[in-house]
């Protein structure tokens, strides 16, 4: 195998870690993080698949306008989930 | 007088439509036939960028759909959000530095996702990623600025129009030549900017509708009950 295939298989198990983070993760906030975070690993897997196209529309949509519409909306629903980190039952 | 308007519209294009799939000479399903398949597309490329050939000339159908699944979901969240009127305040005021650098960077993404879809037959990229930028930008303007509002009404002109626009180069495809978004203009020498057809004109006008879309999406979502 190449040091291509071991960085993707890499990313892979990465990719399996944060999104598991951010389905356990007990604050919303925390799990939109990691869910922007996850978005901006598939950038790097898309980038290293050679589909550039993918990788820009994912970088900008994924980990930016899906995070922030995300955390308005925590913003609009409950605002101690943002701004103090409140528990959320 | 716009009701009219739009019964006129829909029904001449539900004709055209259902004269493309019954009528043999103008050909609705063409794309679909034995000898167009994806060695066609690899060894007969219209642009430069062979991704954008495929997605936005031989495919250009799909992209129509794809544009009209984002336009209904900016009308849904507008349906549901629009009632909101005054502005959402974040509870740190804005430092001096963030207003300043989301100023200096505002017009650089502007830059680059126009640069973005002009482009986009000759380089990676094209119409939705750039406008998705254009959109970003926007975005930052609305976290630096506590107070800032875009006007929205223009965009949504703006968005109105393009979409417009799109589909009557569309119907032209069906009129003069033999099927719907067919590329009738000369594609010249490949990797030249001024080349690929129909493929850039498309493409801005891809990239300015999703932009004003999403910047409209933008603006319903940073609103809260009063």
């Amino acid at each position: 195998m190449s040091v291509q295939q071991y960085l993707q298989i890499g990313l892979g198990i990465l990719m399996l870690v944060v999104a598991i983070l951010a389905v356990e993760s007990k604050k919303v906030i925390n799990a939109v993080i990691y869910l922007s975070l996850l978005s901006l690993l598939a950038v790097v897997g898309f980038a290293l698949m050679n589909a550039p196209d993918v990788a820009i529309t994912e970088a900008v949509i994924g980990s930016g306008l899906v995070t922030a519409l995300f955390v308005f909306t925590l913003l609009g629903v409950n605002k101690e989930a943002v701004t103090e980190g409140g528990e959320n039952e | 007088m716009k009701k009219i308007t739009a019964i006129i519209l829909v029904s001449l294009l539900f004709v055209l439509l259902v004269m493309n799939m019954f009528d043999s000479d103008i050909n609705f399903n063409k794309m679909d036939q034995s000898e167009v398949d994806g060695q066609y597309y690899t060894e007969n490329p219209t642009s430069a960028n062979m991704v954008t050939s495929v997605v936005v000339d031989y495919r250009s159908f799909d992209t129509l759909g794809e544009v009209t699944v984002l336009f209904v979901s900016s009308l849904g969240v507008a349906f549901i959000l629009g009632g909101l009127s005054s502005r959402i305040k974040f509870k740190q005021s804005q430092s001096f530095i963030l207003k300043v650098g989301t100023d200096m960077l505002f017009g650089m993404i502007i830059l680059l996702g126009a640069y973005m879809f002009i482009h986009g037959h000759l380089t990676p990229g094209g119409g939705f990623p750039g406008g998705a930028l254009i959109g970003a930008a926007f975005l930052l303007k609305y976290i630096g600025d506590d107070s800032y509002r875009a006007k929205i009404s223009a965009f949504k002109a703006l968005e109105g129009t393009m979409g417009s626009i799109y589909v009557l180069i569309g119907i032209i495809g069906i009129l003069v030549g033999n099927y719907f978004l067919e590329n009738l203009l000369d594609i010249g020498t490949l990797g030249n900017l001024v080349s690929g057809g129909l493929i850039p004109i498309i493409y801005v006008l891809i990239g300015l509708k999703v932009g004003s879309e999403l910047t409209g999406i933008f603006d319903y979502f940073v609103n809260e009950e009063v």
